[in-house]
């Protein structure tokens, strides 16, 4: 039972494991080379998705906001090959943009909540006491709004667009990060050499920089990479709701609404191609952070 | 314990406090005028001033703040201008309806969460290699994408499931109102008609929000099916010489079953926020729709109330845990300062 349990996302040789090899000292190299493999698969991917978004619309060359009453509600075709919408917009055209949106307003939210959260998270596991106990309980009352109520919130406040959506994301991950930062801290901070540091005279400032944040920027990472996953979802989940980015902008979730009407008909194209690729795109992006999470802290330490 | 109970109480009305404010002036930012929007814009500038003194929106901010948590302490969430109803009145009409909802999609979720979770965490890897795909692509749909997927091949393309359209056949006579639950109340009323075509509507929404919540909570027991099977406790039972029936449901899974109770707060929230979204795919009079329509017409008090309850709900499961496990394990009520 212990050999198959004690390291259950990269499994030790059993069985099946020592296929590939025979030793099994091997067997486990193997595996372990097959899991940073899997790792890699999965950065190419979101690296294809990257150039996807970033050279795809010039590559395809049709206008996604092109309307064409001729050629509306045609399926997937040749010329069309995720079909074309009830303007007779070209989906494929609109996809390839709409992947352009939710990676940009993602990658930005995401950094700015990483950033202020990691600040935040560092500065409140270091001093301690009230302060941390007041913006701690402040934390978590932003952690009591989910991202969706939160972004149909600012809709209304500043008008739904790129901006409200993003504002959204990136406030209510901030506490995810702060409490990731804390935890770490918290537990650098009876370390011998961040005494060892104290003893020797350095200021907190240079402690925090050189010290503690290379430490914790692994845990860090790996919530980002989560962080752009739910930020994806959260944008679609907005824009079916007409509270995201405004059509006749090509918004992944907003295309969904669209076509939903006509989904019902069986004209399915409008709706379920946006959604692959929001599936994909999330799914790599959680399948990036399990890995990060695997890699940095092969033993499960994190869970402490 | 006591002073353990009043620390937790205390935190949760903080946290409260901070939400209430949250959702205060978030609301208050917007820059459009409410009572315009109300009235529209053929409305006479009079007519829409003598609405902004009725509603209270011409007043300082920090005086309609207090008027709020003053009505607020007395239980009163309000007044919706839109379709003039307090928000009471209207959260206890539509509540029923995202209760019934929430709590088939958690039940679902439970019954396949909990066995797949614990086959995944046994020898055969195969098993865990497919409920790990599975709950990869289960967390990476978007949750309306799937009703509507579900939509597509059950009611368009099979034709075995009733048209997405609310929580029972206008056909159908509704059954008499005693708990709002229409599958307890027609069952109460003996009208089996009525329940099969209320469970008929019921289904497609329910998977759509159990799905993504049994996937993730699948990993969840899982991951502590394996780390409690570790434990010396479970390896004495067995030298002891209990069946592994026995050891799996007398001792592993009690435990296991844990991360569960400490997550729910969490996964309660994600739940609430999904009927939101499902609610809109499936056309269900629930809470969800009405806060989405409330939002647009910026209409403050259904909006704060939603917010608030929905605040309320996840403090209270958090609260509610953190006392649990307070009384399951001193070290927690000891060692929290």
């Amino acid at each position: 039972m212990s050999a198959t349990m004690r390291e259950p996302l990269r499994p030790a040789p059993g069985p099946h494991g020592g296929r590939t090899a025979p030793a099994p000292g091997r067997g486990r190299r193997a595996w372990a080379a097959l899991g940073a493999a899997g790792l890699r698969a999965v950065a190419m991917g979101l690296v294809a998705f990257l150039l996807l978004a970033l050279v795809g619309p010039l590559l395809w060359g049709k206008d996604p906001l092109a309307v064409d009453l001729q050629s509306a509600l045609q399926g997937p075709s040749g010329t069309h090959p995720f079909g074309t919408d009830e303007l007779g917009r070209d989906v494929f055209a609109r996809f390839l943009v709409g992947a352009r949106i939710s990676l940009a307003v993602g990658v930005c939210a995401v950094f700015c909540s990483s950033v202020v959260g990691t600040l935040i998270g560092a500065f409140t596991g270091l001093v301690g006491g009230p302060v941390d106990a007041v913006i701690g309980r402040a934390l978590d009352g932003v952690l009591a709004f989910p991202a969706l109520i939160m972004g149909m919130a600012l809709a209304v406040a500043m008008g739904p667009g790129a901006v409200s959506v993003g504002l959204a994301i990136a406030v209510t991950g901030v506490p995810w990060y702060a409490r990731t930062v804390r935890s770490e801290v918290l537990s650098l901070r009876s370390r011998e050499f961040i005494d060892a540091q104290r003893v020797l005279g350095a200021p907190t400032g240079h402690i925090l920089i050189r010290h503690v944040l290379p430490s914790v920027l692994g845990g860090v990472a790996v919530q980002a990479s989560l962080g752009i996953a739910y930020a994806v979802l959260a944008i679609a989940g907005l824009g079916f709701l007409g509270l995201g980015i405004q059509p006749p902008t090509p918004e992944w979730g907003g295309m969904i609404t669209e076509g939903r009407t006509y989904l019902i008909s069986g004209q399915w194209w409008m709706s379920i191609f946006p959604g692959l690729g929001i599936l994909a795109l999330v799914t790599l992006s959680m399948a990036l952070g399990e890995g990060l999470r695997d890699h940095l802290d092969p033993h499960g330490k994190l869970r402490r | 314990m006591a002073s353990f109970v009043v620390r937790r109480v205390l935190a949760t009305l903080a946290v409260l406090f901070f939400a209430s404010l949250i959702a205060f002036v978030l609301l208050r930012a917007a820059p459009g005028d409410p009572a315009r929007k109300l009235l529209g814009p053929q409305a006479s500038e009079q007519a829409v001033s003598a609405l902004r003194a009725d509603m209270g929106v011409d007043r300082p901010l920090l005086q309609q703040y207090g008027t709020y948590v003053g009505d607020l302490a007395t239980g009163d969430l309000g007044y919706s201008w839109r379709t003039r109803t307090t928000v009471t009145a209207e959260l206890t009409a539509r509540l029923p309806a995202t209760l019934e909802l929430a709590m088939t999609a958690m039940a679902i979720a439970l019954l396949l969460a909990i066995p797949i979770g614990v086959l995944s965490a046994g020898r055969r890897r195969w098993v865990d290699r497919f409920s790990r795909a599975g709950a990869i692509v289960g967390l990476g749909m978007p949750q309306f994408w799937l009703g509507l997927v579900l939509i597509l091949v059950f009611f368009t393309w099979l034709g075995i499931a009733p048209a997405p359209f609310g929580r029972i056949d206008d056909t159908v006579a509704m059954p008499a109102r005693t708990t709002g639950l229409l599958l307890v109340d027609s069952l109460i009323a003996g009208d089996f008609a009525a329940f099969g075509n209320a469970l008929s509507h019921l289904v497609l929404p329910a998977l759509t929000l159990a799905i993504p919540l049994a996937a993730y909570l699948s990993r969840i027991v899982r991951r502590s099916t394996i780390d409690v099977y570790r434990n010396d406790y479970v390896r004495t039972a067995r030298a002891k010489g209990a069946s592994e029936t026995r050891v799996l449901f007398r001792h592993a899974l009690p435990n296991a079953l844990l991360p569960i109770l400490t997550l729910s707060g969490m996964w309660f929230g994600e739940l609430m926020a999904g009927a939101l979204l499902v609610e809109a795919v499936f056309n269900w009079p629930g809470i969800g729709g009405w806060v989405a329509q409330s939002i647009q017409a910026q209409d403050y008090a259904p909006v704060q109330g939603a917010i608030l309850l929905g605040a309320l709900v996840y403090s209270v499961v958090n609260l509610v845990t953190d006392l649990l496990y307070g009384v399951v394990d001193p070290r927690i009520r000891l060692a929290t300062t």
